[in-house]
């Protein structure tokens, strides 16, 4: 839900507390961190554009006389801006708009070039940002107390924080709501009764009417009449409103609708009188092949699953999700009828599902509103569309009204402090549970009722929750648990632990596969593509897919292994494990990988095993040979145990080239006394080289006395493309020229 | 050709061993559970119950197949279906850790994939507090991360925990990272474990091990650890 600051502050003062702060700022909390520490997760912030920077270089501007040219740090990045103001100078705090930024005089920043040299954002002076009526200069802001970087926090510029939306918290889809738990946090009063005032003159009453077919799915249903509306457009405040939370201006009827909706939490909508066929609403399940022309421009098809809105004639919205086009309110409509209703929350999240359409209204009925709210909806946009679009309004008309009172809950202070590992006073559990609006009574012992709109407070647990985030999580002091003995692992989860510390030893390098793959027993029902449509019955599938990808790049020989899930049917889940060897000719096995890798390799007689060729696979892919041999982990042999120790040293990760990388070959003779590591260092610091591999040193007569010869394998790379045949060349000229440079070494050809 | 003399262990397993290490130490037993799942453990006894918005944080892979007494089956969403398993089985106190695979309907990205590792761990027993639970999550995310780390815990929702918190951890620069969440054991999922809510309590909490990998390593792509690039995985070993 995006909140606008600026709509906010009609429900709640929120003082000079600041918009955000950067997090190395310890003044003191913005209102981003009450937010995110005492309601739900900020998920985004829109200051407006207005940040603080710092002015790190003044030069005079080439071909200006009056104006200067500053670079400006502005915490992300460094800016060029040109400026005006006469007194800017180095090292200043200043107010810089960003491009995008609309200041309150209305003047739009945007990327300019000022008599050739380039300007990306403006300095401010204190009128631009209508602080003062008139200024000299810029505006200098003192030391100490701002940070580069952090949000200028202007009170006629708006800004909108995006709160993530809890599932149990509709409340939290409404300015009502979140002032109202702001006002809790802040320890300050909001302004929750909105005039719900409106005229009431000679308007004919409708009719409402449940069917039998949906009395469970509609606890309450309220109409209301509104004649002589003149349809047309909102005006701006309202419309600026609407297009922050991400909904499109319509006329002013739809407009306040959904403006209510967003105050209030209460979706809303109308209809347009003269085009309901009769005097009555009916709310009905749909009828067999029934389907309607939605105002999201698609045709729904219903079940008679679907709950309707209708007249005498046909259905005119699905209930709680989209209104229709035909009965919509338009531009000539002179007479509406509101609906505020409450719908099942499953029945509508299941016609959401079905038809495929999530609507503002639909997300809110979903997560389960409470009767009680439709009635100061309907009010309160009753109040708007008269004071907007003028008109008089009838009386409400009602079905339903079957809902359960809330009931009281039974809460010990003793209860709350032990779940929570806090001491509390008694006073204060109840001034905040007073402050979210609960009922509550006693001392120790406190019977509490929660708010009509809190359906999701049922126990003990749940105020906890409620009186712990008001007080905040960080009261609590962290309790060490009681020392107990230490656990083991079981006999079977040793064993896999133990095989995988022997194959790493015996020079076997651990990968993972994916679990699903293109043939199986088990088919998902909706997988995100064919070739990952079942569930795996073997390992070997997915590693030989992991033995031609790492071959494109990796010089073989290697040795891989496997240990994971296989799915033979349903109820059958087996742990397989796979060896693997990569890059050899059987008769020099042993002498590539050691006799203990040929034992482990032909120990599992009675396993699968197979030997195939790379040939074909893929370019760059030589005509490798690879062996496999895949098991069940409970067939496999006790090891010689022994543990695998990774390296202790410190890693340091080097992302992976995202682009094809490119491979040159390079032979030096170089001064014998010049270590191997050494060359290594100075090529890895050119740029553009990603892999080194040192595949050959060598020393003879042939290379002359004092000197040796190095051979590497040399990768080179670009971060964001695939490198030209004459980038690489480049690179590797440059690698040549170095080494030259530094140890005179001389390219063997 | 030269020799291969040493091998390596994927960065999943390393970290999962590192925590593991810490939680035997601590007296957690490591519980297993299927990954194919029934609706019922992996939601229903969770209190996720059918219709209900909070199914929403778990985009599902279903089965085809029904299971034995044709309830619906899926891939489990989540390690928690195990602590419902283990707790059905076990006496309080009861100390678990449950890391394993799960799998999410989701189109992968380089932060988004959808068959990945989880790390949920479980403590029922009489008085246990959210200090307890502050202490357990402070020396993981110490253990794994350097004892300077700084963590902090916010208010948040999940159906099988009343109160909810998501665990932020400081990144160096200062910015809050979130890496994990937690909190009390919620009193429906203790009775569908067949236990007292007035009698026992307890906290639960749970991460991608994947994440956890990346934010230990800056590692930039999700994708890597089921691609396993030899140029990957040897980078840890």
């Amino acid at each position: 839900m995006k909140i606008s600051l600026n709509w906010l502050k009609d429900y709640i003062d929120l003082g000079k507390l600041a918009v955000a702060r950067r997090s190395s700022d310890k003044s003191g909390q913005s209102l981003v961190d009450k937010i995110n520490l005492h309601m739900t997760e900020v998920e985004s912030v829109d200051t407006g554009g207005l940040v603080v920077g710092k002015v790190l270089k003044k030069e005079k501007h080439p071909n200006a006389d009056r104006l200067s040219l500053c670079q400006v740090d502005v915490g992300r990045e460094t800016l060029s801006i040109v400026c005006g103001g006469p007194n800017v100078a180095k090292d200043q705090l200043v107010v810089v708009a960003m491009v995008g930024t609309t200041l309150p005089g209305g003047l739009q920043i945007k990327e300019a070039e000022i008599r050739g040299e380039k300007s990306v954002g403006m300095i401010c002076s204190e009128a631009e940002l209508e602080l003062s009526k008139e200024s000299e200069g810029i505006m200098i802001l003192p030391e100490g107390e701002y940070e580069i970087g952090q949000n200028f926090d202007l009170k006629d510029v708006d800004a909108v924080i995006e709160l993530k939306v809890l599932a149990n918290r509709p409340d939290y889809l409404s300015y009502l709501g979140v002032a109202r738990d702001l006002g809790a946090v802040l320890g300050k009063e909001a302004k929750l009764d909105v005039d719900i005032n409106y005229p009431i003159g000679k308007v004919k009453d409708i009719k409402v009417e449940i069917d039998a077919s949906a009395k469970k799915e509609i606890p309450r249903y309220q109409a209301l009449p509104i004649g002589g509306v003149k349809v047309g457009p909102s005006p701006k405040w309202l419309q600026s409103r609407l297009v922050t939370a991400g909904l499109r201006p319509i006329n002013n009827i739809v407009d306040v609708t959904n403006y209510v909706m967003l105050e209030t939490g209460q979706p809303l909508h109308a209809f347009d009188r003269a085009k309901i066929s009769g005097d009555k609403i009916i709310i009905r399940k749909a009828r067999v092949g029934e389907s309607l022309a939605g105002l999201d421009g698609g045709t729904h098809k219903l079940t008679t699953d679907d709950l309707v809105i209708a007249d005498d004639k046909k259905a005119m919205a699905v209930a709680g999700i989209v209104g229709g086009e035909e009965s919509s309110v338009q531009e000539g409509t002179k007479e509406i009828v509101l609906e505020s209703a409450n719908f099942d929350f499953a029945t509508v999240r299941r016609t959401t599902q079905r038809i495929g359409l999530r609507t503002d209204s639909s997300i809110r009925f979903e997560k389960s509103l409470s009767p009680l709210s439709t009635e100061m909806a309907i009010k309160r946009a009753t109040h708007l569309i008269a004071k907007l679009a003028g008109g008089e309004a009838g009386n409400i008309s009602e079905a339903g009204n079957k809902w359960p009172k809330p009931k009281s809950i039974n809460v010990e202070i003793g209860n709350l402090e032990k779940l929570l590992g806090l001491k509390l006073d008694s006073k204060k559990v109840k001034d905040i549970l007073k402050a979210l609006d609960f009922t509550v009574s006693g001392e120790k012992k406190l019977s509490v009722i929660p708010p009509h709109f809190r359906g999701d407070i049922t126990g003990e647990a749940d105020i906890a929750e409620e009186v712990l985030r008001i007080i905040g999580v960080d009261k609590v002091k962290p309790t060490k648990l009681k020392k107990i003995k230490p656990a083991k692992r079981t006999a079977e989860q040793q064993h896999v632990y133990d095989l995988k510390d022997a194959y790493a030893n015996d020079g076997f390098e651990e990968i993972y596969t994916r679990s699903f793959s293109s043939k199986g027993e088990i088919e998902l029902a909706n997988p995100l593509s064919r070739d990952r449509a079942f569930l795996r019955t073997n390992l070997k599938s997915g590693v030989v897919e992991n033995i031609i990808n790492n071959s494109g790049h990796t010089k073989p020989p290697f040795l891989l292994f496997e240990i994971g899930e296989v799915y033979l049917d349903k109820s059958k889940v087996t742990n397989h494990c796979l060896l693997a060897a990569v890059g050899f000719e059987k008769e020099n096995l042993n002498k590539v990988f050691g006799p203990r890798v040929v034992e482990l390799l032909s120990e599992a007689d009675s396993a699968q095993s197979e030997e195939k060729s790379l040939r074909g696979q893929g370019r760059n892919i030589k005509n490798h040979r690879y062996w496999i041999v895949e098991f069940k982990v409970d067939d496999a042999k006790t090891l010689h145990k022994g543990e695998f120790h990774p390296k202790a040293k410190k890693i340091e990760y080097k992302p992976l080239p995202k682009y094809p990388v490119a491979k040159f070959d390079l032979a030096i003779i170089v001064d014998d006394k010049i270590k191997a590591d050494e060359v290594i260092r100075e090529i890895e610091k050119i740029e553009g080289v990603y892999g080194i591999e040192l595949f050959d040193e060598y020393a003879g007569s042939s290379i002359g006395k004092g000197k040796k010869s190095l051979a590497f394998h040399l990768e080179y790379f670009h971060p964001n493309r695939t490198l030209t045949t004459d980038e690489a060349q480049e690179i590797h000229a440059a690698v040549i020229a170095v080494l030259e440079d530094k140890f005179s070494v001389r390219v063997r050809d | 050709m030269s020799k291969i003399t040493k091998g390596s262990l994927h960065p999943i397993t390393l970290v999962k061993r590192e925590l593991e290490a810490l939680f035997l130490g601590l007296g957690y037993e490591i519980a297993e559970g299927p990954t194919v799942e029934t609706e019922e453990y992996n939601f229903d006894l969770l209190n996720i119950p059918k219709d209900h918005p909070a199914r929403d944080m778990w985009d599902t892979f279903w089965l085809k197949a029904k299971g034995s007494r044709g309830e619906r089956l899926l891939m489990r969403t989540h390690t928690s279906p195990v602590q419902i398993r283990y707790a059905l089985k076990h006496k309080p106190p009861i100390r678990i850790i449950s890391p394993g695979r799960v799998f999410r309907y989701e189109a992968e990205d380089s932060t988004h994939a959808s068959d990945f590792w989880q790390f949920e761990g479980l403590v029922i027993d009489k008085d246990i507090s959210v200090g307890h639970l502050k202490a357990t999550i402070d020396e993981l995310v110490k253990t794994l991360f350097g004892r300077e780390t700084e963590i902090r815990l916010r208010p948040s929702y999940f159906p099988f925990t009343e109160p909810s918190f998501e665990v932020d951890m400081k990144r160096r620069g200062g910015d809050w990272l979130e890496m994990a969440g937690c909190g009390m054991v919620h009193p429906r999922v203790l009775k569908n474990m067949g236990l007292d809510p007035k009698k026992y309590s307890g906290f639960a909490f749970g991460f991608g091990i994947d994440r956890l990998v990346m934010m230990k390593y800056g590692i930039e792509d999700i994708r890597h650890f089921l691609n396993s690039d030899l140029r990957f995985t040897r980078q840890f070993s």
